[in-house]
């Protein structure tokens, strides 16, 4: 294969794997901190013992 | 008697000393210049323009096998490369996820600030360079010295010294390079968009979110669990709040001690016989175009989310998607008060702007699983 086309290759997949990545990243971390917000909210309606 | 004083005065480096050498000293000043006078990534440019004068004394042969700056490079970067991934925990220990945390969605501008990176990979090859060579060459638009140093010692050791300057020189011209491209792509009426202050972000948010993200990135590339693992453990220190000497020492006595030994080993890959050749000019210039690129590419990314968003981003705070963190957001800031002396986008830009460290850091990561 040419230099070129590796090179289009290697720009494709890298730019194309960091768009996906950075998304997943994104969409995951959401979902993770809507749990760590729920779990919050759950460890605050708890009401506080009195010992 | 004269055979000895022939001995002596033929060991002596005056004799040895090459235009080049000159040369040399001459960039090594400049840079002295540039870091004390004008205060340009002082921390670095010093040790680096140092090292560049270290190795550039005729017979001293710092750089010669067993000698003491081929000691640090070898071991430093060249052979265990353990220099780039300990700034990494010193810069974890020093960074804030606060404001990506409570925004996530400018994670994607830390993608978009990746444009330049790729675009120059191209513009390298057209001047030349090897496949590799490009990829070191373009990782200088994610404005992130430490990934530069590393990418380049996997992929092409003898641009180490040339696109490490590159890349340190570029991240402290931020405020000079960034401004014109961000007036040409943004409208008055853009700048002056006021964005929502980030919510205030809990510490269990604080703490899970270096474990979480150090799972999905090494998962996803593991070619930058190194940098990306180093990273997340240093912010770990920080937000946990139960290893405030560690945290401490990642953040000063490490990070200070790391940055000498990289600063000199960079500078020491600079002898003039390696330097001095047309292809470190084409970096330099490449550089500045992976910058400029990168820097519009934020931009237009930021823009691109307005079309698709209800509440709309400041398309300033997407030129700090190249990462240089904090320069680049500061630099956000500054355009936003010259058109609304009221308008207060920092801490938004300091999401896309840590986002682009880990953006540079998976572009990096890849090139390596690629090319190497």
């Amino acid at each position: 294969m040419s230099v070129w086309g590796e090179a289009v290759q290697v720009f494709l997949i890298g730019f194309g794997t960091v768009l996906i990545c950075l998304f997943l990243l994104q969409i995951s971390i959401s979902i993770f901190l809507k749990i760590v917000q729920t779990i919050e909210k759950k460890e605050a309606a708890k009401p506080v013992s009195k010992s | 008697m004269v055979l000895l004083l022939n001995r002596v005065f033929s060991g002596m480096g005056f004799i040895h000393l090459t235009f080049g050498n000159i040369i040399m000293w001459m960039i090594a000043f400049i840079l002295i210049y540039l870091a004390i006078k004008k205060n340009y990534e002082p921390l670095l440019l010093v040790p680096i323009s140092f090292g560049i004068l270290l190795v550039n004394l005729p017979l001293a042969g710092l750089m010669e096998e067993n000698s003491l700056l081929w000691v640090f490079y070898n071991y430093g970067i060249s052979q265990w490369n353990l220099l780039p991934p300990l700034i990494f925990l010193g810069l974890g220990a020093m960074t804030d996820f606060g404001p990506l945390i409570a925004n996530p969605k400018t994670i994607l501008l830390g993608a978009a600030g990746q444009v330049g990176v790729y675009i120059t990979f191209f513009g390298a090859l057209l001047f030349g360079f090897t496949i590799c060579e490009a990829a070191v060459i373009g990782i200088i638009g994610g404005a992130d010295g430490p990934t530069t140093v590393y990418l380049a010692s996997k992929l092409a050791p003898k641009l180490l010294g040339a696109t490490s300057v590159a890349a340190y020189s570029y991240m402290a011209m931020v405020p000079i390079i960034q401004p014109p491209i961000m007036r040409a792509l943004t409208t008055p009426e853009e700048r002056k968009i006021r964005m929502k202050q980030p919510r205030q972000v809990s510490k269990l948010e604080k703490i899970g979110f270096p474990l979480f993200a150090t799972i999905i990135i090494c998962l996803l590339v593991p070619a930058s669990a190194p940098l990306i693992g180093m990273l997340m453990l240093g912010n770990l220190f920080k937000e946990c709040g139960v290893v405030e000497r560690l945290s401490k020492t990642a953040q000063n006595e490490l990070m200070n001690t790391v940055v000498i030994f990289l600063g000199v080993c960079i500078g020491a890959t600079m002898p003039a016989g390696v330097f001095l050749q047309q292809q470190s000019l084409f970096i330099f210039f490449l550089g500045l175009v992976a910058f400029a690129f990168s820097t519009a590419g934020g931009i237009m990314g930021a823009k691109l989310m307005n079309l698709f968003s209800k509440e709309k981003i400041n398309p300033l705070i997407g030129a700090a998607g190249v990462s240089a963190v904090p320069m680049a957001a500061r630099v956000a800031q500054t355009l936003a008060r010259e058109e609304d002396k009221h308008n207060f986008i920092l801490m938004q830009a300091m999401g896309p702007n840590v986002a682009g460290v880990i953006g540079t850091v998976v572009a990096a990561g890849l090139f390596i699983s690629m090319l190497s």
